[in-house]
């Protein structure tokens, strides 16, 4: 039998090399597939191994009080075993008043490493009673000298500290040691640990000490990130165990994510490319086909011959087992050497390979096997049996789809389970394959019945459907499984643009720093419209506020930008935006103008009734708002002032705010926490013209609001807290509620409690909904939101307390073309002023070097490429086996008088035939698979993006590509004929040659 | 050894059922070499394959050296003809691995049941030897001839030494040398002591056997040498008459039988009219298309295949109205000279003038040709199997009036115009050729051993035909063939 069977192998290489050369494609693919897996695990892994702050890869090490040299010692073996190359023992005490200052001590091993000099020099030696030499690395300057008392502190320069890890904050000099901390708190580092530590001077003062050290992640690889958090829990689990009083802090949680990252990735790209490996089942079958009237005829030989079926079995198995072990075994070869050879020098390319070889082998032999057994049972398998094996095939496959549809529908939210794509092409191709001959050998009788007659071409495929219809399934599949790939790269890259637009709306967004300044108050308007670039700038509120509709009271965002912006990215029309900007909520510049020779400000005052402390909100020209203490008024006449600042000379008066006097304010607060109502100051509070240098500010139209009412000249008021009452010019909102638009929900309470009332802690205002948005920017999914333009906000809650509702972001839109350069400007200039900046071309690179998804569309952009050759080899395949099979009938044909030309012609049109059905099948497939395409992207980028992804096929495309395959597939078939029948001479078989 | 009993098998097919076999009865023992004859779709082919264990009786009882094979399950069946059959096959070429040599290919069956490799070995050599072949044991199938081919698949059909030998029209594509050879081999077997069973319908094949049945209709009709030939009773007393006997007793549908003088005396009804004597074939008044005479002329063709001179300096002419037999043994060259003449090859040496013009190159010249003048009916029939006898008929004639419904009736298949030819018999498709070769009105007509898979009749009804397209219609007819029916319709004989 193996002698038969290496015959037979040796005698017709042209049979069976066609299996062996798919065969080879799909395991090149799955190697190569598995190989795109790691490298893009891996990636995924050191993106997120490599990015955030630096102590987010830190060990850190920490316990209360002292510690001996073991601790010492054993704490810093334990961060060694864990991999840490320099481990930094730090001490920090607790803020202390030494004299007229408030000083924080701490120390640092190898302090000259970790801090940046401003002046001076590092300290020196151990620090000792006698002398310690210390830097300045947080607040002002002492005020005065440093005691001595017990420890001599010798500041030796000033400096800060680089890294926030061994302290758990980064201390800078001049700067407050931490936003809301005590501004003249002084932070003052040492560089000996135990020394400080060890101070009898100190010995009362509350201190931590840790071990810290930076692990180097970024230089491990996805695979090592597993192997690293469990050595990291281990590890730091026994240390706790022996150790006890150490809290421990410890990037494990991030190489788990790493990991978990990585483990995914060769799955979800392998589920990616099986569509595309799908479409090669049709190849598969079609070159199987070659092998199978050879194998046939064997087989029916050794039955005469008395074989018995195990033997006749070996024989197929032995043919097509060769076949297909050749073609993995060379398919692995191949993608082995192409993975090695396109991984980047350095970029652990062996270790990959290796990874993508073992991670392959599975997959590997699986579909080894499942094609050794389709091929078999193609080469075998009778046409009723190979029946029945389809409509199981079709059954098990529609089964698992529908199980699978009906398990967890594909959604727009949810990510699509793997095998639905392949599946579907797969049930698809085998839909066809079923449907197709029973539709052409309708239509062959319908045309018989009228007495026509179709051509031999249409005859034959619709009598002999087989490769025909196959090739014609794979094509339908190849073109599918291109349209599928189109539609999800369209969606992937529509999903980036709307992520990149939904978390910044504009092309960029400056936030508060460190100082909380904003960049409104760093630069001004003006000064960031200047940035290169940079088209309009948009200020923008954002506030968590409450709203009340009703009985309703919920929690939800506030987001106020400009009206036009908010029209933009909400995608609501012009007209309906447009109506957030009523007139009469263009905020007027009302108020009183402070000259720029004006140096005090004075009022005329008299309350008649409790007095009353009257105060000034103006604002600068920059459009900073200040309050200004003008004094108490009282019974008795009398004018209250206040200096003006420089500041605020040139801005405008804006409102005056009346408060309890401070005596009478603490007792009724007294008076309200023991449980009694306090009493409010009450009476009548008359207001004269401001005085400002010589000229009068009158308050012509002022009104009193809040818990007080009247004109200026004679306002009744019955205060209870401070700034409870203001008296300023009108305002639109005293007129209309702000205009917004919310999301469903909040506007469905709205129009059920017929109103809206939004609670920002420093005004009430009632708001009115114009529209619902579906969605908002940067407010998080399934968060309540209300959108409105900021100067109504602004002009809103201004009327109810100035200032109160400054925009603390900003939005830049670029000019047409110019992103990169405002982005470019953008950046450098919020890192001089040490604002955040987010740019939207920055979010959407990376969004687009999401490893995973990148490669998943280059998993598809291979399946596309699988398809091209699917379409040609599957078509020119189906050609050559009609001529092969059809060889003797069209000898036959032509002995009979019909031209060569002619049978070319018709084998060209039933090619042509076949690649039409093909093509027009392949883009129902398409039309079918594209609305998955949303939740395929889903799946591969293994997080829910912000908007929900919105599937969309480019039918344009779709359309070149169908149309690009059917030509290919056309062309490939005309090919493989186009030389047939060419010879000077019919070839004649050659026992009919010997033959007398 | 072989006893069938009542065996009915009835094939499911698209176009209806249609019943192979109707309550066949066959005994054969051992030692006897059992000739089975019948026309084309008789029935022949099905009882071989279900004497084989390769198709199940739909009806009745099959029994093959001590077991009721159309019962087994399919393993023992299998199990059964490995051990005790042995199959020869229609064709040769289809019985050979091609891949093997001759002595691989005569031991393969040994190996497979596995007989050490010395000992198959050594058993191929015997009977190589026994068969002539021993020269030629390391050729592989294609390089010997048709003759030694199949010669040598009766040796690996019988290397394992089997006790029934089923041999399925064995001789049909050999010359009378060569069929000699194969009828003596398989006598030979006989005289070992095995039962064979040859279905055949070659004289010389009925000639060799002990005993000879016929088969019509799917039951055995008559017993005996075609001379003293007896029929059979049936079961229930069927019989089946001749129908040249009921013809000539003027019997139609209906006859009257009675007891006369110890026998039955079968007769017409009284009153009854007497049927129009079945038509013959060639009578029946075949479409007469406009032949435009054509004369095909030979001037010194010599053709050789490698060292193998077949045609040396041949020179000749076929004249219209004329059929004319090309006779000879395998090898002598008579494929090779139709070949010639219809531009499927090219001559070594010297000229084929077709109306005194010699033949055009270029493929699609000759194909022309072909469609306009000359008519071929091959030996190696590979009709696209997916066309319907008419369409067949009519594929090469388009756009030339031809009624393919009047040709195929001409060769007796006027009920099967709508078959396609994979579902037709052999003979079958044999027929649906030579109506399609005659049906364009073509001057030229080549037709290789037309008769090779008909029975007598069908033999005779296609040799009056040809005879009758060229003395009727004017047509040049050359026919190879080695049918001394054929042979004796033709106007004249050229003996290669």
């Amino acid at each position: 039998m193996l002698l038969l069977v290496r015959r037979r192998l040796a005698a017709a290489p042209g049979r069976w090399l066609g299996v062996t050369g798919v065969v080879g494609g799909v395991t090149a693919a799955l190697v190569a597939l598995s190989a795109a897996g790691v490298v893009a695990g891996d990636r995924s892994a050191r993106a997120v191994l490599g990015r955030g702050p630096v102590e987010s890869r830190a060990v850190v090490l920490s316990r209360n009080g002292g510690a001996t040299g073991r601790v010492d010692r054993m704490a810093r073996d334990a961060l060694r075993v864990v991999g840490a190359t320099r481990v930094a023992r730090s001490v920090l005490f607790q803020p202390a008043r030494f004299g007229h200052t408030v000083l924080r001590l701490a120390a640092l091993d190898g302090a000259g490493a970790t801090v940046r000099l401003r002046t001076g020099r590092v300290p020196r030696g151990r620090c000792a009673p006698r002398r310690c030499e210390v830097i300045r690395v947080g607040g002002p300057a002492p005020r005065g000298p440093l005691p001595r008392a017990g420890l001599r502190l010798v500041v030796v320069g000033t400096g800060d500290v680089r890294s926030p890890v061994p302290f758990g904050f980064r201390p800078r000099s001049g700067h407050p040691v931490a936003a809301g901390g005590a501004h003249d708190q002084v932070v003052l580092l040492s560089g000996d640990p135990a020394g400080l530590e060890g101070s009898v001077a100190l010995a009362s003062v509350a201190h931590v000490q840790s071990w810290s050290a930076v692990l180097r992640l970024g230089r491990l690889h996805g695979w090592q990130a597993a192997g690293a958090a469990r050595r990291l829990i281990r590890v730091l689990g026994r240390f706790g165990r022996a150790q006890a009083g150490f809290t421990a802090t410890s990037p494990a949680g991030r190489l788990r994510l790493a990991a978990a990252r990585y483990e995914a990735a060769p799955g979800r790209l392998l589920a990616a490319g099986a569509a595309g490996i799908a479409v090669l089942t049709g190849l598969l079958l079609l070159a199987a086909g070659g092998m199978r009237p050879g194998v046939r005829a064997e087989d029916a030989r050794l039955l005469r011959a008395g074989a018995s079926g195990g033997q006749r079995a070996l024989l197929i198995a032995l043919e097509t087992g060769t076949a297909v072990a050749l073609g993995a075994g060379a398919g692995a070869l191949a993608g082995a050497l192409a993975a090695r050879f396109a991984l980047a020098p350095g970029s652990a390319a062996g270790a990959a390979t290796a990874r993508a070889l073992a991670g392959a082998l599975a997959p590997v032999a699986l579909a080894g096997f499942a094609a050794w057994a389709l091929v078999a049972l193609a080469v075998s398998a009778r046409p009723r049996l190979l029946r029945a094996l389809v409509l199981l095939a079709l059954a098990a496959a529609g089964a698992a789809l529908t199980s699978l549809l009906v398990a967890s529908p594909p959604s727009e939210a949810a990510a699509l389970p793997a095998p639905i794509v392949p599946l579907a092409v797969l049930t698809a191709g085998l839909v066809l394959a079923m449907i197709l001959p029973a539709v052409l050998r309708t239509l062959s009788r319908t045309r018989s019945g009228s007495g026509g007659r179709w051509p031999p071409a249409v005859i034959e495929l619709a009598r002999n459907p087989a490769p025909g219809v196959l090739a014609a399934a794979t094509l339908a599949a190849a073109t599918g499984i291109a349209g599928y790939g189109l539609a999800y790269h369209a969606t992937l890259v529509r999903g980036h643009a709307d992520e990149a637009r939904q978390r910044v709306p504009l092309a960029a967004t400056l936030t508060p720093g460190a100082t909380l300044d904003s960049a409104v108050a760093r630069r001004g308007l003006s000064g960031w419209s200047r940035l290169p670039g940079a088209a309009a700038v948009a200020p923008i509120l954002r506030d968590d506020v409450f709203a009340s509709a009703g009985p309703t009271r919920t929690s939800l965002s506030l987001l106020a930008a400009p009206a036009h912006v908010i029209a933009a990215v909400t995608g609501r029309r012009a007209a309906t935006a447009g109506a957030l900007l009523p007139a009469a909520f263009a905020r007027a510049r009302a108020g009183v103008t402070l000259p720029d020779h004006a140096a005090r400000v004075r009022i005329p005052a008299r309350a008649r009734g409790d007095r009353v402390t009257v105060a000034l909100f103006a604002r600068s020209r920059a459009g900073a708002v200040e309050r200004l203490s003008l004094g108490v008024a009282r019974p008795r006449p009398a004018i209250l002032s206040a200096k003006l600042p420089p500041g605020l000379r040139g801005g405008r008066a804006e409102a005056l705010s009346l408060s309890p006097e401070t005596g009478q304010l603490l007792t009724s607060a007294h008076q309200t926490a023991e449980g009694g109502g306090g009493a409010p100051a009450s009476g009548t509070l008359s207001l004269g013209p401001l005085l400002l240098g010589g000229r009068r500010g009158r308050l012509a139209g002022w009104s009193a609001h809040g818990e007080a009412h009247g004109p200026p000249g004679a306002i009744r008021y019955a205060l209870t807290g401070e700034d409870a009452a203001i008296a300023r010019p009108p305002a639109p909102i005293d007129r209309h509620p702000l205009p917004v638009l919310a999301d469903a929900a909040t506007a469905a309470d709205a129009r059920l409690a017929d109103g809206l009332q939004l609670d920002l802690g420093d005004a009430e205002i009632p708001v009115r909904v114009l529209g619902v948005a579906r969605r908002a920017p940067t407010i998080a999914p399934g968060r309540r939101f209300v959108l409105a333009d900021v100067s109504a906000v602004t002009g809103a809650v201004d009327a109810a307390r100035p200032g109160a509702a400054a925009p603390r972001e900003l939005g830049l839109a670029a000019r047409p073309g110019r992103e990169r350069v405002l982005e470019a400007a953008a950046v450098r200039a919020a890192d001089d002023d040490g604002l955040g900046v987010q740019t939207r071309l920055g979010v959407l690179h990376r969004l687009r070097s999401e490893p995973v998804a990148r490669e998943a569309a280059g998993a598809l952009t291979v399946a596309l490429m699988l398809a091209a050759v699917a379409a040609g080899l599957g078509a020119g395949l189906a050609a050559r086996q009609a001529l092969r099979t059809g060889r003797r009938a069209l000898l036959d044909l032509e002995i009979q008088g019909v031209a060569p030309g002619t049978l070319r012609g018709t084998l060209a049109r039933r090619g042509t035939l076949v690649a039409l059905l093909g093509v027009a099948g392949g883009v129902a497939l398409a039309a079918a698979l594209a609305p998955l395409a949303a939740s395929g992207v889903r799946a591969a980028v293994a997080r829910a993006p912000d908007p929900p992804l919105t599937a969309l096929m480019p039918w344009g495309r779709e359309a070149l590509v169908a149309l690009a395959l059917l030509l290919l597939a056309i062309l490939a078939g005309a090919l493989a004929v186009a030389g047939a029948l060419r010879e000077p001479r019919p070839l004649l078989p050659r026992d009919a040659e010997t033959a007398g | 050894m072989i006893e069938c009993r009542e065996l009915f098998k009835v094939h499911r097919t698209a176009e209806g059922d249609a019943a192979a076999l109707q309550g066949l009865s066959l005994e054969a023992p051992a030692g006897e070499m059992l000739a089975v004859l019948g026309p084309s779709g008789s029935g022949k082919s099905t009882l071989l394959r279900i004497l084989a264990g390769l198709e199940r009786p739909s009806a009745g009882r099959a029994e093959v050296a001590g077991a009721d094979i159309g019962r087994l399950r399919t393993g023992r069946a299998a199990r059964h003809r490995r051990a005790l059959i042995g199959l020869v096959g229609q064709s040769a070429h289809r019985a050979l691995p091609p891949t093997l040599t001759l002595a691989e290919a005569v031991a393969l069956p040994l190996g497979l049941r596995r007989v050490p490799r010395a000992e198959a070995h050594a058993r191929a050599g015997e009977l190589l030897e026994r068969t002539g072949l021993l020269g030629v044991r390391d050729a592989h199938p294609d390089e010997i001839s048709g003759g030694e081919r199949q010669r040598a698949a009766v040796c690996a059909a019988v290397a394992h030494r089997p006790r029934v030998v089923l041999a399925d029209e064995p001789t049909g594509e050999l010359d009378a040398h060569a069929s000699r050879e194969v009828l003596a081999l398989l006598a030979s077997l006989a005289g070992d002591g095995a039962c064979v069973l040859l279905v055949t319908h070659d004289p010389a094949g009925a000639e060799a056997a002990d005993r000879v049945v016929r088969i019509r209709d799917g039951r055995i009709a008559q017993e005996g040498q075609e001379h003293d030939a007896m029929l059979v009773v049936g079961r229930g007393g069927w019989l089946q008459i001749p129908e040249r006997l009921l013809a000539a007793a003027g019997i139609g549908r209906h006859a009257r039988a009675r007891s006369a003088g110890g026998g039955i005396l079968l007769e017409a009804p009284v009153g009854a009219t007497a049927p129009a004597p079945r038509a013959r074939l060639a009578a029946q008044a075949p479409p007469r298309p406009t032949v435009g005479p054509v004369t095909a002329e030979l001037r010194a063709v010599s053709k050789a295949y490698g060292s193998r001179r077949v045609l040396q300096d041949l020179s000749g002419s076929f004249p219209p109205g004329r059929l004319t037999a090309l006779t000879g043994r395998s090898g002598s060259g008579k494929t090779t000279l139709l070949r010639l003449l219809a531009g499927l090859e090219a001559p070594d040496a010297g000229g084929i003038l077709i109306d005194g013009e010699p033949l055009p190159t270029g493929r699609a010249a000759l194909a022309m040709l072909r469609a306009a003048e000359i008519g071929v009916v091959p030996q190696e029939l590979d009709l696209p199997p997916f066309l319907t006898a008419r369409e067949l008929v009519a594929l090469p004639h388009q756009g030339r009036a031809v009624d393919p419904e009047a040709w195929l009736a001409a060769v007796g298949l006027g009920q099967r115009a709508g078959q396609r030819a994979a579902r037709l018999s052999p003979g079958e498709r044999q027929r649906v050729a030579i109506a399609r070769a005659l049906a364009g009105g073509r001057g030229l007509v080549l037709v290789d051993e037309p008769t090779s898979h008909l029975d007598e009749e069908n033999a005779r009804r296609i040799a009056e035909l040809l005879a009758h397209v060229a003395y009727e219609l004017g047509a040049s007819v050359v026919c190879a063939t080695h049918d001394p029916i054929v042979a004796a319709a033709a106007h004249r004989t050229w003996a290669l």
